[in-house]
């Protein structure tokens, strides 16, 4: 096995390790987030602007979490920066 | 070249920009719906599967090849989010903590 081999196996390996912690962790949260903030609405049907308000800052903290974990995911399969150093050293 | 090198590492940062806020005043649409809406969940899982797949789609445009660009592009998506939430953060008064 030489070495670009071994750098595209365990890019796309690691970019699918990446993305699948780094969608099942914000999911969980998100979810977590959006039932307690229904369930204060049924509460509180009065307190509706507050509670959509700090739910959308939540939920942007959340979401952008999966988002970072995408891009580097993505770079590790679309713009791998360590493939085109081992491109020239197999190329001599 | 230093103007080159500027615009070159400025048009990624506004796409990012763009990105983020369209990503983040659609979520801010669907969350201010929540309340009114008969199926929540469906709303919200809806408006994430289309946020998301405009989103990547134009990072992966944006990215052509070069992994420095997406980056940048990153940093424009994370500018408009803190200036959104700015924005949208709720004004607490003293009946709200009640």
């Amino acid at each position: 096995m030489d070495n670009l081999g071994l750098t595209g196996i365990v890019s796309i390996i690691t970019a699918g390790l990446t993305i699948a912690i780094g969608s099942v962790a914000p999911a969980i949260g998100e979810g977590l987030a959006l039932a307690n903030a229904l369930r204060a609405l049924a509460q509180q049907p009065d307190k509706a602007n507050t509670i959509t308000r700090t739910l959308f800052v939540g939920l942007a903290l959340v979401e952008s979490t999966a988002i970072y974990c995408f891009v580097v995911s993505m770079i590790l399969i679309f713009a791998n920066p360590f493939w085109n150093y081992f491109v020239q050293n197999a190329g001599g | 070249m230093m103007i080159g090198f500027i615009l070159e590492n400025l048009i990624p940062f506004i796409f990012g920009i763009i990105l983020g806020t369209f990503y983040f005043s659609s979520l801010w649409i669907t969350v201010r719906q929540l309340p009114t809406t008969v199926y929540p969940v469906r709303l919200f899982i809806g408006s994430f599967l289309g946020r998301i797949f405009v989103t990547l789609f134009g990072f992966y445009l944006i990215m052509d090849g070069q992994w420095q660009r997406i980056l940048i592009c990153l940093g424009g998506f994370i500018l408009a989010r803190i200036v959104l939430t700015n924005v949208l953060k709720p004004e607490l008064s003293n009946s709200d903590l009640k």
